[in-house]
């Protein structure tokens, strides 16, 4: 049996397969648990990623912060 | 204790000069302004809290020793600032004695758990913007770019396809590349 590729899984995520493809991964993850848990776990991947995106925003600022004082020495 | 994760970072502060301050201070000065924030410190005591904490860094110079295996650095910080913090309330009050104890405030056991979890997810936003910035150096910026506006903006493939001028294919073979680099990197560095 041939797994779904990790592209394949991401193309899925976003509905950017065709057709065929999409039903023939619909197809297989119906049967193999492996996919379907690599599928859940790209998911919970992405939104970690959004949800560190926001603290990243944060400590951009607070570098930008830092930059106006005189911590950094000359 | 280990203070310092990285070997060569540990001994350009034990050489002491402004280089090497610069170098701390800028790898770990955001995490600790970060900090301050989450203790709801003024912007002027946010400035004090960042020089506190790298003050007695390089106080301790001395002591400094590479040694992951006697405690992970994450935690010797967490102390100190939580220990610089405790300092900056204690003056605010000494200089206000008409207010209440900020520190009761500050250091609410019940809000404790909160603020643990506030650490460890500022932590690993620091760890990403570590490794991210390794990955500046090392992979393509297009491949980065795509990743970045990808994953972490949230736009979507065929729009970042259309933006970079390249196919859909090579966006996601792009994403895919840095998303395993990344967390090669991630896990390297996140449970110094
Ligand atoms: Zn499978």
């Amino acid at each position: 049996m041939k797994h779904i590729s990790e592209i394949n899984l991401q193309r899925l995520l976003d509905d950017n397969l065709s057709l065929v493809q999409k039903l023939i991964c619909k197809h297989h993850l119906a049967k193999c648990a492996d996919c379907a848990a690599k599928l859940e776990a790209a998911k919970m991947q992405r939104q970690e990623l959004l949800s560190i995106a926001q603290d990243l925003n944060r400590l951009q600022e607070a570098e930008t912060a830092l930059s106006k004082t005189s911590i950094l020495r000359k | 204790m280990a203070f310092v994760t990285d070997p060569n970072l540990l001994a350009d502060i034990k050489k002491g000069d402004n280089a090497a301050w610069n170098l701390f201070a800028k790898k770990y000065g955001a995490l600790i302004w970060l900090r301050g924030s989450d203790y709801h410190l003024t912007p002027d005591e946010q400035e004090q809290l960042t020089q506190d904490v790298l003050v007695s860094f390089f106080k301790a110079q001395d002591s400094f020793v590479y040694a992951p295996e006697k405690g992970r650095f994450r935690d010797y910080l967490r102390q100190i600032i939580k220990n610089c913090i405790f300092q900056i309330l204690r003056k605010r009050q000494q200089d206000n004695n008409n207010e209440e104890i900020q520190e009761n405030t500050a250091f609410d056991e019940n809000d404790d758990e909160a603020k643990r979890k506030r650490e460890d997810e500022e932590w690993m936003a620091h760890v990403y913007s570590q490794a991210l910035a390794e990955l500046k150096r090392t992979v393509k910026p297009r491949k980065l770019q795509s990743f970045m506006m990808c994953r972490l903006q949230n736009k979507r493939p065929e729009d970042v396809a259309k933006f970079q001028k390249v196919s859909l294919a090579t966006v996601y073979n792009d994403c895919n590349e840095v998303m395993e680099k990344l967390m090669e990197l991630v896990k390297t560095l996140k449970d110094a």
